[in-house]
């Protein structure tokens, strides 16, 4: 039995006008979706992995425990419990040397660089990413002062895994409003999936400080010594 | 060809097997309910949709242990307010009651009940306060279950209870509220 002060509340209750319930049918729906889209490919990328480090870098694939996942639109971050060695910077396979003119021509989309820093002092392609990888080295191969890599994920959106270690923290970032993440701590390897579905590793890197992120229709990667506010500085600046 | 609405066991049903498109159904359903319920507890509009937002995500990854043919309503506000509890705690401040109240005369009933003819602009806005003036555990009874109208056993899940404790709170506030308005009707 409910008391007259009960129904005056629920009275109460009706009239109340309650902010406007978003459309949350439509958010989550898409939420759903966007999930779906990205589960196949990663658990295909992680089949691959998994078989790439048993095979490779000689890590049992059991002792790469999926911890987390940060979303980028474009990439897709794993920290794992276990890293894998990483190439030391004496061997960054990064392609080809070509001109500035030529990586833009093969890759088929302008590169950015950092007019602050000038011209690079050397530029790679490699094709090893269907659309081509472009690295922008500043300094040597012997001492990196700064390199810069960038890919086009045209066809699909592409899927980079980038694997951190117990050691690594990642950050998320606005870089000029664009959606980005700063990695620093131990090493990290790299991988992408490109449009053709199939994960391509990227063999080097440098334990570096890296500042990953999204922009336009380019998944851009910069390491180097720099703070995270120089590095993103330096992110703004390309043009 | 006739075609019915599904029934929510038959959606729920769906959902699990992968059909978005049956799960939106459900949001849509609970959407109003969901929200509010989360407002209430994080105290923000922002707060609320994000909270309802992944409650309602959460509860479609937990689909696979929900038992079938149980209320799915309690089941997903437990969900949703274990949500927006997360986001009450590092927010601090929430919007009062008193700003809910409606800024026209209502909208009656062609025929008003006898409580909602006798409850005037005054009246509701004191009562209004006067819910807004509890402590934070009896407001939040009070708001979910009689605001909301959410029944006994989904205000417990929502507040994450056993019945026996809402209850009490419930007559420890009726009693702090029914003191205030006699009070103010003096």
């Amino acid at each position: 039995m409910s008391s007259e002060l009960e129904r005056t509340l629920r009275e109460l209750g009706r009239e109340l006008s309650f902010p406007t319930t978003p459309d949350l049918a439509a958010l989550v729906g898409e939420r759903l979706r966007r999930r779906r889209q990205w589960n196949r490919p990663l658990g295909l990328a992680l089949a691959v992995l998994a078989v790439a480090l048993a095979g490779i870098l000689l890590v049992p694939a059991a002792r790469t425990s999926l911890l987390e996942l940060l979303r980028l639109r474009g990439a897709t971050i794993q920290r794992v419990d276990r890293l894998p060695p990483v190439k030391p910077p004496g061997r960054l396979a990064l392609g080809v040397r070509v001109s500035l003119a030529e990586a833009e021509r093969r890759a088929g989309f302008p590169v950015l660089h950092p007019r602050a820093y000038g011209d690079p002092d050397a530029v790679f392609l490699s094709e090893a990413v269907p659309g081509g990888l472009v690295s922008l080295l500043y300094g040597t191969e012997r001492e990196v002062r700064l390199l810069l890599s960038e890919f086009r994920g045209s066809a699909a959106p592409a899927l980079v895994d980038k694997r951190l270690g117990p050691g690594a923290a990642a950050v998320r970032v606005s870089v000029g409003g664009d959606p980005g993440f700063w990695i620093e701590g131990e090493p990290h390897a790299v991988l992408f999936r490109d449009a053709t579905n199939e994960v391509r590793e990227d063999l080097f890197r440098l334990s570096a400080r890296t500042l990953l992120w999204q922009r336009g229709p380019l998944l851009l990667r910069l390491e180097s010594r720099l703070s995270r506010a120089e590095a993103i500085r330096v992110a703004e600046s390309l043009r | 060809m006739v075609t019915r609405p599904l029934s929510e066991p038959e959606l729920v049903d769906r959902a699990r097997r992968g059909d978005a498109g049956a799960y939106e159904q459900i949001v849509q359903a609970h959407a109003d309910i969901a929200f509010r319920t989360a407002y209430l507890i994080a105290g923000n509009a922002a707060d609320a949709e994000e909270a309802a937002q992944d409650g309602f995500l959460k509860a479609h990854r937990a689909l696979g242990r929900f038992r079938p043919g149980a209320p799915f309503r309690p089941w997903l506000l437990e969900i949703v307010a274990n949500e927006a509890r997360n986001r009450r705690r590092s927010a601090g401040r929430r919007d009062r009651l008193a700003r809910l109240a409606a800024a026209e005369e209502p909208r009656r009933d062609p025929v008003p009940s006898p409580e909602a003819a006798l409850l005037g602009a005054e009246q509701r806005s004191a009562l209004l306060q006067a819910v807004d003036e509890l402590r934070e555990e009896e407001r939040l009874v009070v708001a979910l279950r009689y605001f909301l109208d959410l029944s006994e056993a989904e205000t417990a899940a929502a507040l994450g209870l056993p019945s026996g404790t809402v209850k009490s709170r419930l007559a420890r506030a009726l009693a702090r509220l029914r003191t205030r308005t006699e009070m103010l009707d003096a």
